[in-house]
């Protein structure tokens, strides 16, 4: 079942354009979002919730328009902008006694357990909170109303190294019992590495690569060779490269691989597909 | 909409504007323009306004599920209660006032219903200005709150100056004679009725701008 | 059941996983109608997408080393003695092809080659 499919979304802003954004996810999996800085991911997801406003196309969430059915589908999502730093003066337990309120599904059994689980005491205020623990309790808030879709908008940035970790298994947990679906952007390549079923892999406001993380990877690969062997043809192939005193390093669809296999072959990571992409037949 | 204004309450405004309704007892000073004693609650107005930008609240309501201009209407509804809140209080120092002292207010316009009213006015014409101007960013608090100031501060010189110079208006309203308190009363009549009026229409405004708003 | 991933490994996850559980059914080590993990459980479990999981468990009932009862898990398949041992021949011949090309591209000839294999064996 379809959990989320967004369709055709466009927005123009005066120095930006999102260019028809589509991408689907289905119940019980993780899809990470990724592009650069300004590439268009905030955006969309503000978009998709309407809280910016589409120019054109839409979201759907649980097979319902989401602009049509805002107030029913937002008691079962769950999301998170910009390091969800919300009233830092304010103890966990006054936003919660808050939020709780406009929740028809809230559980408070689900949300003493997660409060245990992540270790959050609800009498120290938000601003006493890591960074890792304030995404936390914002999971917290959206596991006890018992949120199906979660979007996360960069939940992992300022977070060190193990506490990413901690976090990317917990999604993977949340996650295990198929009901749940997480869509979360992140800039990290190894967040995806981890944790994504499906990457979603927006440029310039423009959908480059939409689809689960096998197939991503195994589309593209990182071919090398000496520099003789960077013809105009072979040039013509990379969707990317970067030449050295040795030789040369690109990136190619695998389906514009040359026969004959004169090439080294690897097998390309994100990063570096990323990297490749962004770096477009450059010299 | 109860649990917007619970939200509003409980996190969106701090302690300090609860501070500024002592102010109302700046009605027991003897000679002073009683206009004062209210606008202090603006600057508990102009902290939660910067506060919540800090806070992002807006964000956060945003992403309640809730209509976009219940938010609106929660907030001037806020405002409007601590405004109402600041007027409840001075009620009584306004009584003790005219109690302990019959002499009449040479700083300004004596503590009467008539005073009363011309504060509704001015609370009126503060919404009406504010909520509009910043709903149509719901980000950029600075212009609208100096315009809006700036207009309840020319509002309160032309009213001192026009009770003061116009005679009609001096012994009609600038009096604690009781026997002028019919017209004082109609004077307070119209200014409930325009703190309300302008309170529905700043609302209708301010979320008809907002809707439009990119968060 | 065993199972090690290697994330720098060329050979995709789902391959790996696949080489390896086959290669325990093979080996005996996991004996017939032995309840594999739930896939999600597995994901979790090595940290790997959902999909890849799905990828493996599906070439493996593919290649009849599993059966699947809906609702209830995938199981090792009841193999007979001579099932496994030809499937282990293929397991072993799709190697070995594989790996005869790159000696061919070495430029090895068939006699060279035995003879390094009798060599390591």
């Amino acid at each position: 079942m379809e959990m989320l499919s967004v369709q055709n979304l466009s927005k123009r802003y005066e120095k930006f354009e999102l260019k028809n954004v589509s991408f689907a996810l289905e119940k019980g999996y993780i899809m990470g979002f990724i592009g650069r800085n300004g590439a268009g991911k905030t955006t969309t997801l503000k978009t998709m919730l309407n809280l910016v406003h589409a120019d054109s196309g839409k979201a759907v969430v649980f097979g319902k328009e989401f602009s049509d059915n805002e107030l029913a589908i937002k008691q079962q999502i769950g999301f998170m902008f910009g390091g969800a730093n919300f009233y830092p003066k304010k103890k966990l337990k006054t936003v919660t006694s808050v939020v709780r309120r406009f929740y028809n599904e809230w559980d408070d059994a689900a949300y003493e357990r997660y409060l245990k689980r992540f270790d959050l005491d609800e009498d120290k205020k938000v601003d006493e909170l890591s960074q890792g623990m304030k995404v936390k309790y914002d999971l917290t808030l959206a596991l006890s109303h018992n949120a199906k879709l979660l979007i996360l908008d960069e939940p992992t940035s300022g977070l060190d190294p193990v506490s990413r970790d901690d976090l990317l298994e917990l999604f993977q947990e949340l996650i295990e019992d198929g009901e749940r679906s997480i869509l979360f952007s992140t800039q990290i390549t190894s967040d995806l590495e981890k944790c994504a079923d499906f990457i979603t892999y927006i440029k310039d406001g423009k959908i480059v690569a939409s689809t689960n993380k096998d197939d991503f990877l195994g589309s593209y690969k990182i071919v090398k060779g000496t520099v003789e062997q960077l013809t105009e043809e072979t040039k013509h192939r990379l969707i990317g490269y970067k030449k050295n005193a040795f030789g040369f390093a690109g990136l190619i669809k695998t389906e514009n691989l040359p026969s004959g296999g004169c090439l080294d072959v690897f097998a390309a990571d994100i990063e570096s597909i990323m990297i490749y992409f962004e770096k477009e037949q450059k010299d | 909409m109860k649990n917007l204004l619970i939200k509003e309450f409980k996190l969106a405004l701090n302690p300090g504007t609860y501070f500024y309704l002592a102010c109302s007892a700046m009605l027991l000073i003897p000679s002073y323009p009683y206009f004062v004693a209210f606008i202090y609650t603006f600057i508990g107005f102009i902290t939660v306004f910067i506060l919540n930008r800090e806070n992002k609240d807006i964000l956060f309501t945003a992403s309640l599920p809730i209509r976009k201009r219940d938010t609106v209407k929660a907030r001037i509804s806020t405002i409007a209660i601590i405004e109402l809140m600041q007027i409840a209080t001075a009620v009584p120092f306004a009584v003790i006032r005219g109690l302990i002292n019959p002499e009449g207010n040479a700083g300004g316009i004596d503590a009467n219903p008539a005073l009363f009213g011309f504060v509704f006015v001015m609370y009126a014409l503060f919404n009406t200005i504010y909520f509009p101007m910043f709903y149509k960013t719901a980000y950029k608090v600075a212009w609208p709150l100096i315009i809006s100031c700036s207009a309840v501060t020319v509002y309160i010189f032309a009213v001192e100056i026009a009770v003061q110079s116009v005679p009609v208006l001096k012994t009609y309203l600038d009096t604690l004679d009781a026997g002028y308190a019919v017209t004082q009363l109609l004077v307070l009549i119209a200014g409930i009725a325009v703190f309300v009026l302008s309170a529905v229409f700043a609302f209708k405004k301010a979320a008809k701008r907002f809707e439009k708003v990119d968060l | 059941m065993n199972i090690v991933i290697s994330n720098t490994s060329d050979k995709p996850i789902y391959q790996q996983m696949f080489e390896q559980i086959s290669a325990q059914i093979i080996k005996g080590e996991l004996t017939r109608d032995f309840c594999l993990p739930p896939i999600r459980t597995v994901a979790k479990e090595l940290r790997i997408s959902v999909i890849t999981v799905k990828k493996a468990w599906e070439e493996l009932e593919r290649q009849g080393f599993i059966y699947t009862m809906v609702g209830k898990g995938c199981f090792v398949a009841p193999l007979l003695p001579d099932e496994l041992g030809s499937k282990r021949n293929v397991l072993a011949y799709e190697k070995l092809k594989k790996d005869i090309e790159y000696y061919k591209v070495l430029g090895l000839s068939l006699s060279d080659i035995l003879d390094l294999i009798k060599r390591c064996y």
